[in-house]
């Protein structure tokens, strides 16, 4: 049979499928850029507040990780885009792995594929459609996040470069994508995989753009997130750079091409090793059940933070050394005023609690998962009560995200006591201003299980809550939110510890509505059907 | 002999549809009950009402004498299930799965479980994902039939495995009920159950069609005839005025119906007069029994004045 037969129906059914989630991505993502910068444009009418502001900037460490520096502190671009280049570059690799890993092995797993491929399709028909339509969704989202920036008045050849350098890393991991869903047999591996080959991206750039020069600024070209900043779109418009990015990505593809000729559908090249032939004691209730379950996910997100942290805690030392009035006054409005390392940890913990609040969704959306799946209903079929099914995955997350922020300023304590040979001195104050955290991450995941509460389909708008959570957090100022905009967000009302005092009223306050959710999605959940 | 279900006038709405249209079901202790009904007449539905996985509507329930949607957890300790759609965890092994189910329900039969994994040819090492659907079929059912549960609720439990598989599973089925344990067998094959069930009840669009003991069910032990003929002139009128002929259709040399115990000789003796070439019989399917219900659903005149 030829390999591509049916090709062409594969990508008319990969596009009605995608035909809401492709164009909702580009439409958001395009006009948030554009968006942002028509607010710089605004915020720095003049050369001058625009050098200091973009200076001052990029002198700050915890800046320089979180989005890279910039390159020509008198581009108007540079600066406008500064925030949202890196932040995009991550979304679109989202974008990348959420299109292709559905339509190749999300599809096989659930069986869809044996239903088609049964048919008059040839072997290479469906992983081809879904590398031609992520790669269709990441070019329109790339040319129209360029349009955007050339209609409210940057460079027409220089957002070019902007799209290009986010279509390049796009086809990166779209290639990527290609390839793990070959090697893994699950499609919930072949996430975790991918979304680990991004976190590492995204932190080994920062690490290597904080440090500035020497051999650790080339951790910034070996991350896959590094090659857009690389690129310096409105600061030189360095093309030759998406020449990495273009050249693996055909060698990517080509083995992954390779790799599905040789096996069988269904299976994944990283064999499944056989289990045991009883249960272990710890699988005896619903609460072992969840645990083995969740485990993998959590163990996961726990060494991340605590390489995030150690590396976080070796960078803060050197914030010292880099005082100028303007970065101080720029970290002081990111992160309010006290020592500079202070602010910078601040900073940082305000960060990790966005990560960790889609740790904490992402745990208990297991619940909505396991209902579509089916398994649920073997659960719940047997004396196990609804409450103890739903809290059983509702507190692991909640624990959960707890014990990560705690990792995750135990690791930053250790790593920063090392050097001032302070250890238990810099835990007393470190640890409880990343615990502060955990009050925000739980309205979130509290958010989640109300939603899954009152149905199993609503729980996926906690992700969007969670982005416009991130939005309000990062561009709110910039928009000029109203205060009460603002103040949608749980993490506005978060101390920023340990730069501010801690304050225990909102923290209570927020860990109280937290449970709250929770409670109230049990309530919700023990009144629907299962379904 | 006491009532283990028992539901009056179910009702349930997903939305504009109706799944089940005030549904009427009985089975009693010790009894293997067939639960039969064309794809999407509501059957997993009831069963998901009988587990109180969804909540009824409207009617009454009662499953052990418990109300399933109220007290869930503590009825299933005493509730063995297996769902139309078996979905298993993916990274967990086969005797995993089993041992997990039958201890969150709270009860195992160790000697059962171990003979039904050596009848059943189940590999308890592999992973859940690496099964066969025949073979993940079958963890739901060593899972299922380990239990010491007095109450069985099957739904389609042999979509999926061979003939060979199947035979285990009836036998295993006959031992349950020498035990005197009660089974919901749900289908939409009349062979699957008719072997094993006393009792049926015949489900369309959500409400009973018919129910009692398949002896005393007079379509059911029909016989269907399609005989091809070499001289059939005349035969329309002879048959029809033969004893317990039934559904009659001539169309040239062929000729079909539907014949009860008692007219069997008679037909088959004017069948033979009539220069019989060829003949399949075969025993009534539920589709027949259907075509049949639509029918006098539409012509009770006509059919009434046919059967006297």
């Amino acid at each position: 049979m030829r390999p591509y037969a049916g090709l062409g129906t594969m990508v008319r059914l990969a596009l009605r499928r995608d035909r809401l989630l492709i164009p909702l991505w580009a439409v958001i993502l395009s006009a948030v850029v554009a968006g942002s910068v028509a607010a710089t444009i605004d915020l720095y009418p003049d050369l001058d507040g625009r050098r200091a502001a973009a200076m001052a900037a990029d002198a700050a460490p915890a800046a320089r990780f979180m989005y890279g520096p910039i390159h020509d502190p008198s581009s108007l671009g540079a600066l406008a885009t500064w925030k949202m280049g890196t932040m995009g570059a991550v979304f679109i690799a989202f974008l990348a792995m959420t299109v292709v890993r559905r339509h190749t092995r999300t599809d096989e797993e659930a069986g869809r594929l044996e239903l088609v491929t049964a048919g008059l399709l040839g072997k290479r028909a469906t992983l081809t459609a879904g590398v031609i339509v992520a790669i269709a969704a990441i070019l329109v989202t790339s040319l129209l996040t360029a349009v955007g920036n050339t209609a409210v008045g940057l460079r027409a050849s220089s957002s070019l470069a902007f799209g290009a350098s986010w279509a390049a890393v796009g086809i990166f991991f779209t290639a990527l994508t290609a390839l793990v869903a070959q090697l893994t047999q699950s499609a919930r591996a072949c996430a975790g995989t991918v979304a680990a080959v991004i976190g590492a991206s995204y932190a080994l750039r920062g690490v290597g753009d904080v440090s500035g020069q020497g051999w650790s600024r080339a951790l910034t070209w070996l991350s896959p997130i590094g090659w857009p900043v690389e690129v310096r779109p409105y600061a030189g418009d360095r093309w030759w750079v998406l020449l990495i990015p273009l050249a693996l990505s055909p060698l990517l593809l080509a083995a992954a091409f390779a790799l599905q000729d040789r096996r069988d559908l269904g299976e994944g090249i990283i064999p499944t090793r056989p289990g045991p032939e009883r249960a272990s004691p710890a699988l005896s209730t619903p609460w072992g059940l969840a645990w083995r379950l969740q485990r993998s996910m959590l163990a996961g997100w726990a060494a991340a933070v605590t390489f995030l942290g150690l590396v976080l805690g070796s960078i803060v030392t050197n914030v010292d050394q880099m005082v100028t009035p303007q970065t101080r006054e720029f970290l002081e409005k990111l992160g309010g005023t006290g020592s500079l390392l202070d602010v910078f940890l601040s900073v940082e913990f305000s960060f990790a609690a966005l990560a960790v609040s889609a740790y904490g969704i992402a745990a208990v959306l297991r619940l909505s998962s396991e209902e579509t799946a089916g398994h649920a209903e073997v659960v719940l079929a047997t004396a196990t009560a609804r409450r103890t099914w739903y809290a059983s995955h509702t507190l692991i997350a909640m624990a959960g995200s707890a014990a990560l922020l705690l990792l995750m300023a135990t690791a930053v304590s250790v790593s920063l006591g090392l050097q001032n040979g302070d250890i238990a001195g810099t835990l007393g104050t470190v640890v409880p201003a990343g615990l502060v955290q955990v009050s925000g991450a739980w309205v979130v995941g509290g958010l989640a299980a109300a939603l899954f509460g009152a149905a199993r389909r609503l729980g996926a708008v906690a992700w969007a809550a969670l982005v416009l959570f991130l939005l309000i957090g990062e561009l709110g100022d910039l928009f000029s939110l109203p205060e009460w905009v603002m103040r949608l967000s749980p993490f506005s009302h978060v101390p920023r510890a340990p730069a501010e005092a801690i304050t225990t009223a909102p923290v209570l306050g927020l860990l109280a509505v937290g449970l709250a959710l929770v409670a109230l999605g049990a309530a919700l959940f023990q009144r629907r059907d299962v379904t | 002999m006491s009532t283990v279900i028992e539901t009056r006038g179910l009702r349930k709405t997903f939305g504009p549809t109706v799944a089940l249209d005030g549904l009427d079901l009985t089975v009693e202790q010790g009894e293997v009950h067939g639960f039969l009904g064309p794809n999407g007449a509501g059957k997993s539905t009831t069963l998901r009402v009988l587990l109180g996985l969804l909540r009824a509507d409207g009617g009454s329930v009662r499953v052990l004498g418990a109300d399933p949607w109220g007290d869930a957890a503590e009825l299933h300790r005493r509730i063995a299930y297996v769902p139309g759609d078996v979905a298993l965890w993916p990274n967990l092994s086969g005797g995993e799965v089993i041992d997990l189910i039958n201890r969150l329900r709270g009860g195992l039969d160790e000697r059962r479980r171990a003979s039904l994994m050596e009848r059943f040819d189940l590999d308890p090492t592999k992973k859940c994902r690496a099964y066969s659907k025949g073979n993940r079929q079958k963890v739901a059912l060593v899972a299922a039939l380990a239990s010491a549960a007095p109450l069985l609720l099957l739904d389609e439990p042999t979509a999926g495995l061979d003939p060979l598989m199947d035979q285990v599973f009836r036998d295993t089925l006959r031992e349950l009920r020498a035990e005197g344990r009660s089974v919901l067998l749900s289908s939409h094959i009349l062979s699957e159950v008719e072997n094993l069930s006393d009792h049926v009840t015949i489900i369309r669009a959500g409400r009973a069609v018919q129910t009692g003991a398949l002896s005393e069910m007079r379509h059911l032990s029909h016989t269907m005839i399609d005989a091809q003929l070499a001289t059939p002139d005349g035969i329309a009128g002879e048959l029809a005025a033969s004893l317990g002929v039934e559904d009659l259709l001539v169309e040239g040399g062929r000729v079909r119906c539907s014949v009860d115990p008692s007219g069997l000789p008679g037909a088959m003796a004017i069948l033979g007069r009539h220069g019989l070439q060829s003949l399949v019989s075969r025993p009534p399917s539920l589709e027949d029994l259907f075509l049949r219900l639509y029918r006098e659903e539409r012509e009770p005149a006509r059919l009434a004045e046919a059967q006297p």
